[in-house]
């Protein structure tokens, strides 16, 4: 692979002078009401947009000084050269000597990206073009089950990213949904999706979709044979066949064929994935056959679309209008400088639901790191705590500690402007949403501004001792993403806004975004303790640490 | 049965002399291109009426070919066309342009006083051409409010009597369908099976003299309130669908207990509680009539916001029966079914009728080819509107015989197989190939004769 750069010539961040700056005014006791006081035109110098994207910022503790400063820094690592890498499919990925080129995944088909000389954009649309013949046979009622019956329900057997992905997209995108094909997500090791949801689903028009970039990913796997014993049992008295069975229900996604051969998915119902894809980056590979199904290729590719857009945005607009660039340089700034160690993410709008979940996973695996690309230890913090959930319900569950706890937490608003546009059967939808709009604004101003926010109602100089319960201290930044409406092009803008950020993040931290080597000691842990429980003797001791061998003595006590 | 092409039935039912020696004559105004309204103007016709048929000529003629195979129909209609009993004029863009060309003093085309007798519109054909309110206004400003309206077509339950209530005047009437059989249309409403007339004002049917004949020949007649009578007819719409889809859902059982659901429909004919008509198990039904019923009282249904449970599942099913051929066909040969060649006999929605519509050939035409197989169709009816559909085809190809190039194909469908024609068990066997009876058309005797498979609905070898 051709190297845009070599990785260690990359200048550091942390050893720029704009981070000892940028330390410096850390210090700085920030207060967003003064800030806001200070400049009636705030608001406006810091916001942007592109698309259907419209970010303001303004409610961050920043002002021009620490904006210009955190330019510098991202310029000081090379950041430039660094989002050429990533997007000419240079190794950005060092421990695992790889490029990581999801962005490859979207571009148009009239585009050529070079890759170990081989033009990849070919590969990449030769699956889309598998993806597309395979959803739309699901779709039209030509794909039959063993007995001869079309496909009503779609399982996606997968985990992390072979199922977050297309569950926050089905899910987001379901107003599109052509099809009365329902779509299943099911990830859960312990089986309690799988059995909840096979009840209620006929094993004659169902279709799964086992999704796993290793097709060695026990989780999934576990949940595939629990899926293939379901369809067995009713093939049987049908006369089915095992191979039949095989052949006419299952479909799998995976970077080894190999694996998916010998598991037994028949060679035309393969959909290969590559190893240059990670798997929190995979939605736009086949691993997105599930949102194709649901939504159809052509919303689909308007989902790529959108993400090539942002890609575009990312490569192309100066850093001070580069939204990826700015929500990257924020992060840093709220959890490496002014030590917010906590984020959130708040969509008001039901249909994003499953976009924390999501989020947490792109970003924790993804910058939870404590080491450089060099392996040197790091002295600085990187990825803060992500968590989420629909805003209007967290208001109802965590947002008191968002506004009277003693921890600083960064937030990302997210609300789509326009909704149930077409729906003038029932204007109270209209006035719902109007309602949730008001609340992500209200909420972003109170953690801003505190008391001060509602000086009409509530006099910060007169909250008496006794009732500094009610008191908002206010000061939490946050920054509120509007999108005009939510569509296929513009989640897949949002989307990719959030994996570019990721990686400015990971360029400032010197870190690689693309390894997740803190999941692998789990795994190899989890293989020797099920071996323990399946072939050592009740009583046996001494195989791990004293509290593990207890409990494993009291697990097989009891069952 | 009675043919008028010798005029028997002019000579029976007419009053007057020879139609085109008429000086003062009266007509019968219809309104429609439909197969009830060329039907109508038939029978009116052979009652010694002068119709007027009002309808765009361009679908009215589609219609009369689409309706070849109405052989003693088109006869007739040609005959009184030449004759100029039935005239048919292209709609006027109003119905009140229509009216007053009536009412204006000295109109005719022909140089004869026509009086009108009734006006019959057509529902169907008149919503393409005029909005409701229009010709209810153009009706309401008529100046003969003393002439009859009759009233046909299927719509969702209280519509007509809707309308009739709009009309002013008091002799207003509705005619539904439920006698018309398709390859038979002529001859089934001469003869009805049942007669139904709703009536806006109770007990004024005498003013329809020139419909008595009719009344007098139907098996059964009853006279309601217009309402009454159009719930009636979605009744016993939804009924015959219902006895369908029961034997539908019985076959399915049949076949996992190897029962020939034929014989138990024979069986449960015998039952004088349950009656022979339309036990039939086969691929479901078709055509316009049953669909468009079952579709409009759904539509009722929603308007009142009521769950109607049953007629979901009737329909469901219906649906489902289309492509159980297809299912039996793919369980066969365990899905390895790509680039087959295979032949179907018969295409329209029940035998004896050109027509396809809701067909079960439609799905499993559309299954076959994607699975890009080679579909030899003889359908000697609807071959004509086939070739309509599917010109751009490459798939498809209609043939002149059953047994042409059967040597070629690796199973035979059968969607509908006219009783009269004698099926050829020796031919099939020269191939031995498997037999798909959608339509349970082969006697148990053929069945057993067969040398290659046979699977049928609710029945196999």
């Amino acid at each position: 692979m051709e190297e845009i750069k070599g990785d260690k010539a990359y200048s550091s961040a942390r050893h720029s002078k704009y981070w000892q700056q940028l330390q410096t005014l850390a210090k700085h006791p920030w207060s967003l009401a003064q800030s806001f006081a200070q400049d009636d035109k705030r608001a406006k110098h810091f916001s942007v947009q592109t698309g259907a994207l419209y970010m303001d910022f303004s409610k961050q503790r920043i002002d021009q000084t620490v904006l210009s400063n955190l330019l510098s820094l991202a310029d000081s690592c090379e950041l430039d050269a660094r989002i050429d890498a990533l997007l000419q499919g240079a190794m950005v990925n060092t421990s695992e000597q790889r490029a990581a080129l999801h962005t490859a995944l979207r571009l148009p088909e009239t585009a050529t990206l070079q890759v170990d000389g081989q033009n990849i954009v070919t590969d990449v649309h030769h699956s889309l073009s598998q993806v597309a013949r395979l959803s739309e046979r699901v779709r039209n009622g030509t794909w039959r089950g063993f007995s001869g019956k079309a496909i009503t329900d779609v399982v996606n057997i997968g985990v992390g990213g072979s199922d977050l992905g297309p569950l926050m997209a089905t899910t987001a995108l379901d107003e599109w949904a052509d099809t009365s094909i329902e779509v299943h997500f099911v990830s859960n090791m312990d089986g309690t999706q799988l059995d909840n949801l096979l009840k209620h689903l006929n094993p004659e028009t169902t279709l799964f979709i086992i999704s796993s970039k290793s097709f060695g990913t026990v989780d999934t796997l576990s949940n595939a044979k629990t899926a293939l014993s379901w369809l067995l049992a009713t093939a049987k008295l049908r006369a089915g066949t095992e191979d039949s069975v095989l052949r006419r229900h299952f479909i799998g996604i995976s970077a080894n064929s190999e694996k998916m051969r010998a598991w037994g998915i028949h060679p035309e119902h393969q959909l290969q994935l590559w190893e240059w894809v990670g798997g929190r980056f995979s939605l736009w590979s086949a691993i997105g056959l599930a949102i194709a199904i649901r939504i159809g290729m052509n919303g689909f590719k308007a989902l790529l679309s959108g993400a090539h857009s942002m890609d575009e945005h990312f490569a192309q607009a100066d850093f001070s209008e580069n939204l990826p660039v700015l929500l990257g340089l924020l992060a840093v700034w709220n959890s490496t400088f002014l030590q917010v160690n906590a984020h959130t993410v708040l969509p008001y709008d039901g249909r994003l639901g499953y976009l924390p979940s999501y989020l947490t996973q792109l970003e924790m695996e993804s910058n939870g790191k404590s080491v450089t690309r060099n392996g040197d230890h790091i002295d600085y913090d990187t990825c803060p705590i992500l968590w989420g959930e629909i805003g209007s319900n967290a208001q109802h569950a965590f947002y008191q500690l968002l506004h009277q706890g003693t921890q600083q937490v960064s937030c990302d608003f997210i609300a789509c402007v326009r909704r149930y546009g077409d729906e003038a059967r029932n204007s109270s939808l209209q006035q719902q949403h109007e309602l949730s709009l008001a609340n992500c604004l209200a909420q972003s101003r109170v953690l801003a501004f505190g008391n001060a926010a509602v000086t009409d109602l509530v006099d910060p100089q007169t909250v008496s001792e006794a009732d500094k319960y009610k008191y908002y201290r206010g000061n939490q930044p946050s920054t509120t993403l509007l999108i005009d409406e939510l569509t296929p092009h513009s989640l897949g803008a949002l989307i990719a806004l959030y994996e570019h950020k990721v990686y400015v993040m990971a360029s400032i931290w010197d870190i690689n975004p693309f390894d997740q080597w803190g999941v692998e000691m789990g795994k190899q842990m989890a293989d020797s303790v099920h071996h323990a429980m399946q072939h050592i003797q009740k009583d046996a001791q001494g195989l791990f640490d004293t509290s593990t061998d207890q409990l494993l003595q009291r697990i097989k006590q009891l069952s | 049965m009675e043919t008028a092409l010798d005029g028997s039935h002019m000579n029976k039912y007419n009053n007057k002399s020879e139609p085109n020696q008429l000086t003062d004559s009266t007509v019968c105004v219809l309104i429609g291109h439909s197969i009830e309204a060329i039907t109508s103007a038939v029978v009116l016709a052979s009652f010694g009426q002068c119709v007027h048929l009002y309808a765009d000529k361009t679908l009215l003629k589609q219609q009369i070919q689409q309706y070849g195979f109405e052989h003693h129909l088109q006869a007739l209609w040609q005959m009184y066309e030449q004759q100029q009993v039935i005239i048919s004029k292209e709609l006027p863009a109003s119905a009140d342009m229509l009216i007053k060309g009536y009412e204006a003093a000295g109109h005719n085309e022909t140089d004869i006083q026509s009086t009108v007798t009734l006006y019959w519109l057509f529902l169907d054909s008149v919503k393409l051409a005029w909005t409701e309110d229009s010709w209810i206004t153009a009706f309401n400003q008529s100046h003969q409010q003393a002439l009859p309206v009759i009233m046909s077509g299927i719509e969702q339950l209280g519509h007509v009597a809707d309308l009739a209530q709009r009309l002013r005047r008091a002799w207003v009437y509705y005619v539904p369908f439920v006698f018309l059989q398709d390859g038979d249309a002529y001859s089934s409403m001469l003869n009805p099976s049942l007669w139904l007339l709703g009536e806006k004002t109770a007990s004024s049917s005498q003013h329809l003299n020139v419909l008595k004949p009719l009344m007098q020949h139907a098996r059964a007649t009853h006279h309601a309130d217009i309402a009454t009578i159009e719930f009636a007819r979605s009744s016993i719409m939804a009924m015959l669908a219902t006895r369908v889809s029961f034997m539908n859902e019985m076959s399915r059982l049949a076949d996992s207990q190897n029962v020939d659901i034929s014989q138990v429909s024979r069986i449960m004919g015998l039952d004088e509680r349950v009656g022979s008509s339309y036990l039939k198990a086969g691929w479901g039904f078709g055509g316009n009539t049953l669909p468009t019923e079952l579709a409009k009282l759904q539509q009722s249904s929603r308007t009142h916001s009521l769950d109607m449970p049953l007629l979901q599942s009737i329909v469901h099913i219906n649906e489902d029966q289309k492509e159980l051929i297809f299912r039996k066909f793919w369980q066969y040969f365990d899905g390895f079914i790509d680039n087959k060649t295979v032949m179907i006999w018969g295409g329209s929605y029940k035998s004896g009728s050109g027509r396809t519509a809701g067909s079960a050939i439609h799905p499993l035409l559309a299954l076959l080819w994607s699975y890009n197989i080679r579909t030899l169709v003889y359908s000697d009816k609807a071959q004509h509107e086939l070739a309509e559909l599917y010109q751009q085809q490459p798939l498809l190809e209609l043939i002149i015989s059953p047994y042409q190039q059967l040597c070629d194909t690796h199973a035979i469908f059968i969607v509908s197989w006219s009783p009269r024609d004698q099926l050829d068990i020796a031919k099939i066997n020269q191939q031995a190939m498997p037999v798909f009876d959608a339509q349970n058309a082969l006697t148990c005797s053929q069945i057993n004769s067969l040398i290659g498979d046979y699977m049928g609905i609710g029945r196999t070898k």
